[in-house]
């Protein structure tokens, strides 16, 4: 994707009815949005690496933050230190994938500390956005695992 | 050999811990809450894990926490350094329970020396000298009102499950001993949640004079020599020596006699603490033991040449002490010195002494910020030399060139402090504090009359 290319995007969204556009192309991430009809828009363009000429492929994905989440997404942060898990048992599906609807109170996930399960339930009603820690993985206390949107 | 330790403490003795692993070629972990995310100890280690916010109570005191951490990261020990969970014995059983070796003595043994009162008695049974009082916990004002009677006044009341001063309180005549019980009493039960008091006869003019031990599971028991910490601010030590200056051979060798026989008596090993009070005839009593690494440890490991955290570690991996008592070094003097926050903040420039026969433990850079959370102590500079006076000097140059900006601290408090009389004579008790803080500060304020 060059900056040509970039801005027709751009271009083509300002001209739209569509309020928000997330386009993920061969490793660079690109968000727009925009009030509701009305208003100005208000593009936000954020590419994967925070450099859009020159994607750093080796950057982990966790270390990337979409800043339209950040904005309106809620992270789910770990509160208690202990190993993350995405479904009750290893047979089971996971509790939640990127794209679920959730309402406030849903299990997301769960972390066992001291051989207790603690069950991670949303913090508010949303989709699943992101999961930003491996099943089974360590999750340190405050990190984050998830985030909603 | 242990491979991988966590350490479960944060600060100075955190980054003692880092440095020491890293040069016995052990990997270390340290568990730290959000307000040390920032910190040397974390930066040094090979790696570092959040076990929770910053109030203690949810992290350096939370034990499942600790463990949990300890489990995951692959560590096979936990070096709980000072304070925090270092004399827990609940964690320490934890531990074991949990297939980890807790540097430090067993749940056991700390159970057995944490129990003020249960230790004065097992120290009794020993033939160790214990400060008169009562015979064990007071059951009520009149009890403790007869007991003070037969001792004579003035008394101690002291919290059984205490420390740090907190449920401890002077009393001078009969006509204060109930409202003392009382607040002593509640004072103990909010800070221990135990509220059981004993009485103890109040020694006038008294030092604190402290021996350190190292034991291995073998029964191989040595001293390190005595260290005078009578310089205290509200039981805070804050100045430390060693030897202490103007005791006979007679007196000292009696202190580490009784020393080996207390860590005996209740089958210690691991490095340990054996607290006495001097009265004005130099008669030593045992008031306590610590069953952990203590604050002022670096005085003893530059006065004898002794790596005391090094000799924990393999301690608790089950070695043999690989030194003896004729190994040990034990000429000249030494002398540390704390340096305390007065308020938090940002540290601006930063400047430490350096020089022949300097040491200094701190977690302090350019740019740390000092948080509220937890004790302000910020740096301890110890010194080595061959005489007394030799090291006075040495710490007062070394105060001079110590520089910390963006926080005021008591530096110059404890500069000013090497000028005293009282402390050039070595003569002071712990009641040197309360009575002379006044006329240092005089002095910081006015210059020197």
């Amino acid at each position: 994707m060059d900056k040509t290319e970039i801005y027709e995007i751009w271009d083509r969204f300002e001209q739209s009815a569509a309020t928000e556009v997330l386009i993920e192309l061969n490793g660079a991430r690109l968000s727009f949005k925009k009030e509701a009809a009305g208003k100005k828009a208000d593009p936000a363009i954020r590419s994967e690496a925070g450099d859009r000429t020159a994607p750093d492929p080796s950057k982990r994905p966790d270390a990337r933050r979409d800043s339209a989440l950040e904005e309106n997404g809620e992270a789910v942060k770990a509160p208690l230190l202990g190993t993350f898990y995405r479904a009750p048992s290893p047979e089971a599906d996971p509790f939640v994938k990127v794209g679920d609807k959730v309402q406030k109170g849903d299990v997301v996930a769960m972390i066992e500390a001291m051989k207790l399960m603690n069950e991670l339930v949303a913090p508010r009603d949303g989709v699943v956005k992101e999961i930003c820690v491996e099943d089974g993985e360590l999750a340190e206390y405050g990190q984050i695992l998830m985030w909603l949107e | 050999m242990f491979k991988r330790i966590l350490v479960a403490n944060r600060g100075e003795i955190a980054l003692r811990i880092v440095r020491c692993l890293r040069e016995m070629d052990i990997e270390s972990v340290v568990a730290y809450s959000t307000a040390d995310k920032e910190s040397l100890a974390v930066m040094g280690a090979n790696a570092s894990v959040c076990i929770g916010p910053e109030k203690a109570g949810q992290s350096y005191l939370n034990q499942d926490a600790v463990i949990q951490a300890a489990l995951s990261t692959g560590c096979e020990a936990i070096h709980p350094g000072y304070g925090f969970l270092s004399e827990n014995a609940e964690f320490a059983r934890k531990c074991e329970q949990n297939g980890l070796v807790f540097i430090g003595p067993s749940a056991g043994i700390i159970e057995k020396m944490g129990d003020k009162q249960a230790a004065r008695e097992l120290m009794i049974q020993n033939g160790v000298k214990v400060v008169p009082g009562s015979g064990g916990i007071l059951k009520s004002v009149e009890e403790a009102k007869r007991t003070a009677e037969e001792l004579g006044y003035p008394v101690l009341l002291k919290a059984v499950y205490g420390g740090g001063g907190r449920g401890m309180r002077r009393v001078s005549g009969v006509e204060e001993l109930e409202e003392c019980y009382h607040s002593a009493t509640a004072e103990a039960e909010a800070a221990f949640g135990k509220g059981a008091l004993y009485l103890e006869k109040l020694i006038r003019n008294p030092r604190h004079i402290e021996v350190q031990i190292l034991a291995d599971r073998f029964g191989n028991i040595i001293t390190l020599g005595e260290r005078n910490c009578s310089m205290q601010r509200n039981h805070q030590k804050m100045l430390e020596e060693t030897p202490c200056f103007g005791l006979t051979e007679r007196v000292r060798k009696e202190l580490s006699g009784m020393a080996v026989k207390a860590a005996k008596a209740c089958g210690y090993f691991s490095a340990g603490t054996v607290e006495f009070v001097l009265d004005e005839e130099n008669n030593g009593y045992f008031i306590e033991m610590n069953t952990r690494i203590q604050v002022e440890h670096p005085v003893t490991e530059v006065f004898t040449g002794v790596d005391l955290i090094r000799q924990q570690i393999r301690i608790a991996a089950g070695r043999k002490l690989e030194i003896t008592r004729e190994e040990i070094d034990g000429k000249g003097y030494a002398l540390e010195c704390r340096i305390c926050a007065k308020k938090t903040g940002k540290i601006g420039y930063l400047h430490f002494p350096q020089g022949y026969g300097v040491r200094v433990d701190s977690h302090l850079y350019t740019g740390y910020e000092v948080t509220p959370f937890y004790d302000p102590m910020i740096a301890k500079i110890i010194v080595k030399g061959k005489t007394r006076l030799e090291v006075i000097r040495r710490l007062r140059r070394s105060l001079e060139e110590t520089v910390i900006e963006g926080i005021p601290t008591d530096l110059d408090f404890m500069y000013m402090l090497t000028y005293h009389p009282e402390f050039i004579k070595g003569t002071y008790h712990t009641g040197f504090y309360e009575k002379q803080h006044a006329k240092i500060e005089q002095w910081i304020a006015e210059g020197i009359e």
